[in-house]
């Protein structure tokens, strides 16, 4: 598998990251060397002893302790509280992130030029 | 580093406060002391607890609440802490105090212990060297030119250098038991949902595990004793009926005749020169305790890393998402479209190494490139995961070393990520399968001067090196893998401690 500056601009987008000109070549190289090395990754593992395909097999071994299904009560109210910056009337308060919205021109009046 | 050796481990600590032969504010003001003293140049801790002797105090006034009360403790910077900044030594945290203690962090203050501080790490836990922190790099106390592993490095440090008996980190692909076989202390690696998760910041929840460093296996069993159990707050932390970390055995361990332990052959063919007669020594030992030890194939060892390195990545670029200057973390303000604050943020917040990361697992996941990395990724673990089940449905435990090698110098592998993630081929199987793992100390590179009998028995390791024997077992059964890494520890008798190391 081959990148480019393309590519990796467009994965830096995607991840909300900045790249600047002068770091692409050395982020392609880096990012060239660490792709060729998982590819080292077996194209398609069999599993020695059986021989079956990845699809074949069962999750890992590891059984996790399973809970029981049903419902738990959410997070304590009172700790979400605390943890929140700020909380009024029972709503978490956030910072504003987009900025207010441009008041609404008033609808023209009869006759109005529309195009003005 | 100068001062007396160390040797007293937190349960011998623990009892003489419940004789009331030592007061826990004087542990306490001891550590803290040793921490002024000694850790300028070690930087294992990025911040103490300034109410640790109010609550020493506290504990000195009260009943004992466990076996370890009164007893001093330090915890990875990404575990949270009430009123504590926890940073994860990243700047896109700086500055941020949790407002509730994590499950773990809450259980160590019931059982009576007592934070003394925050330790340094890797940024958010990704890194084996302890050299990718916000904060600057942490020392191997036996060798200040040397890393002392990562990413859990400011605790295994901490506890070598005597600063703290004991301490918690995370381990995610290692993070707890390379450190821990650099610095030669033991790391215990429960299994996955043995440790409530809740409060620590995520890197790659699948495979993410708070472990445990200490001065001894007994240690280990007790404090896990104390954390282990399920959590309301962790959807998969809960513990098997009758689980118990420890068994009725004794602290020299249990009984190990007859005990079938495996060792991969392809290990021999991973591991520097300098670990093969440590290693050679760790497996007669074993068989000198009755175990019966077999040779036996692990195919796709090899493999292992490349399939971490693809799932972790691809799940620390989902968990890190959040950290974004908007919902969570540092925000840099930018004139102009949001999407630029949130990039400026996270340009500004993260560090080289997590921005790698991030990268490649948007990579993995991205549309076009996920059937070719993500999903052969998965399929190496599941063929991983089973080879490791068919070699524990004869076995019951499989032994190797931590690492393939000793601690390697601050800096070299800093810009050659490829070698760096190499160091965890050994410890990566056991998250990718979701199994108990300990390391253990099994000796030093080379025996000490002054020892012709070629044992690393003799206090005064300098020029050596220490080395950890890793042992792993099935889900569960960390009752057989303690029991037997504290026979183990035993038949191998004392480890030198670093020179200048505190008690």
């Amino acid at each position: 598998m081959r990148l480019d500056g393309a590519l990796v601009r467009h994965l830096a987008d995607l991840a909300g990251l900045p790249v600047g000109d002068s770091e692409l070549d050395g982020l392609v190289a880096e990012m060239q060397r660490l792709v060729s090395w998982v590819d080292l990754l077996p194209a398609e593992p069999r599993d020695v002893a059986s021989g079956a395909r990845p699809g074949e097999d069962p999750e890992p071994a590891a059984a996790m302790s399973l809970g029981k299904d049903e419902p738990h009560a959410c997070l304590d109210r009172e700790l979400v509280r605390q943890m929140a910056p700020s909380f009024d009337d029972g709503f978490v308060v956030v910072p504003c992130v987009l900025p207010e919205p441009e008041p609404e021109p008033e609808a023209p009046g009869p006759g109005g030029g529309a195009g003005a | 580093m100068t001062g007396v050796p160390a040797a007293r481990s937190a349960l011998a600590a623990a009892q003489a406060i419940a004789a009331g032969e030592l007061r826990s504010s004087a542990l306490v003001q001891r550590c803290r002391d040793a921490v002024h003293e000694h850790d300028r140049e070690l930087h294992s801790f990025v911040r103490l607890d300034p109410a640790a002797m109010d609550r020493a105090d506290a504990c000195d006034r009260e009943a004992a609440r466990s076996v370890l009360h009164g007893v001093p403790v330090a915890v990875k910077d990404n575990i949270c802490t009430a009123g504590l900044e926890t940073s994860c030594a990243s700047r896109m945290l700086e500055g941020y105090v949790p407002p509730s203690d994590a499950t773990v962090v809450r259980r160590l203050r019931a059982a009576g212990l007592v934070l003394l501080g925050k330790t340094n790490l890797d940024e958010l836990a990704m890194g084996s060297s302890t050299e990718h922190s916000a904060a600057g790099p942490t020392r191997n106390p036996w060798d200040l030119r040397l890393t002392p592993g990562g990413s859990s490095g400011g605790s295994a440090a901490a506890v070598a250098a005597g600063l703290v008996p004991l301490a918690l980190g995370s381990d995610t692909g290692g993070s707890v038991r390379q450190p821990a076989a650099f610095c030669g202390v033991v790391g215990l690696k429960p299994t996955y949902g043995c440790l409530s998760r809740s409060g620590l910041v995520a890197f790659a929840s699948s495979l993410d595990q708070i472990g445990l460093l200490t001065r001894t296996v007994a240690d280990a069993t007790a404090l896990l004793g104390l954390l282990a159990g399920a959590d309301e707050h962790d959807a998969t932390c809960g513990c098997p009926a009758g689980w118990t970390a420890a068994g009725s055995a004794g602290p020299g361990g249990i009984d190990c005749r007859g005990l079938r332990v495996a060792v991969p052959r392809q290990v021999w063919s991973l591991i520097e020169s300098s670990c093969e007669g440590p290693l050679k020594r760790a497996l007669e030992l074993l068989r000198g305790l009755g175990c019966v030890i077999n040779e036996v194939e692990l195919p796709l060892l090899e493999a292992a890393v490349p399939a971490y390195v693809v799932l972790a990545a691809a799940e620390a670029s989902t968990n890190l998402a959040r950290f974004d200057g908007l919902r969570y973390g540092q925000r840099v303000e930018v004139a102009g479209r949001l999407a630029d604050t949130v990039r400026a943020s996270r340009g500004q917040g993260f560090g080289a190494e997590v921005r790698r990361r991030i990268l490649l697992g948007t990579f993995v996941l991205a549309a076009g490139f996920r059937q070719a990395y993500y999903d052969r990724a998965r399929a190496a673990q599941r063929q991983l995961a089973r080879a490791i089940g068919r070699i524990l449905a004869t076995h019951q435990v499989i032994a190797t070393p931590t690492t393939p090698g000793p601690a390697f110098p601050l800096g070299s592998r800093l810009h050659d990520p490829v070698a760096m993630y190499r160091s965890d081929v050994l410890t990566v199987t056991a998250n990718l399968a979701g199994l108990p793992a300990v390391s253990v100390p099994m000796g030093l590179t080379r025996p000490v001067q002054g020892d012709g009998s070629g044992e690393t028995r003799d206090i005064n390791g300098r020029g050596a090196l220490p080395l950890g024997l890793q042992l792993m077992a099935g889900a569960w059964q960390e009752q057989t893998l303690l029991g037997l890494a504290a026979a183990y520890e035993q038949a191998r008798g004392p480890m030198p401690a670093p020179v200048g190391a505190v008690a």
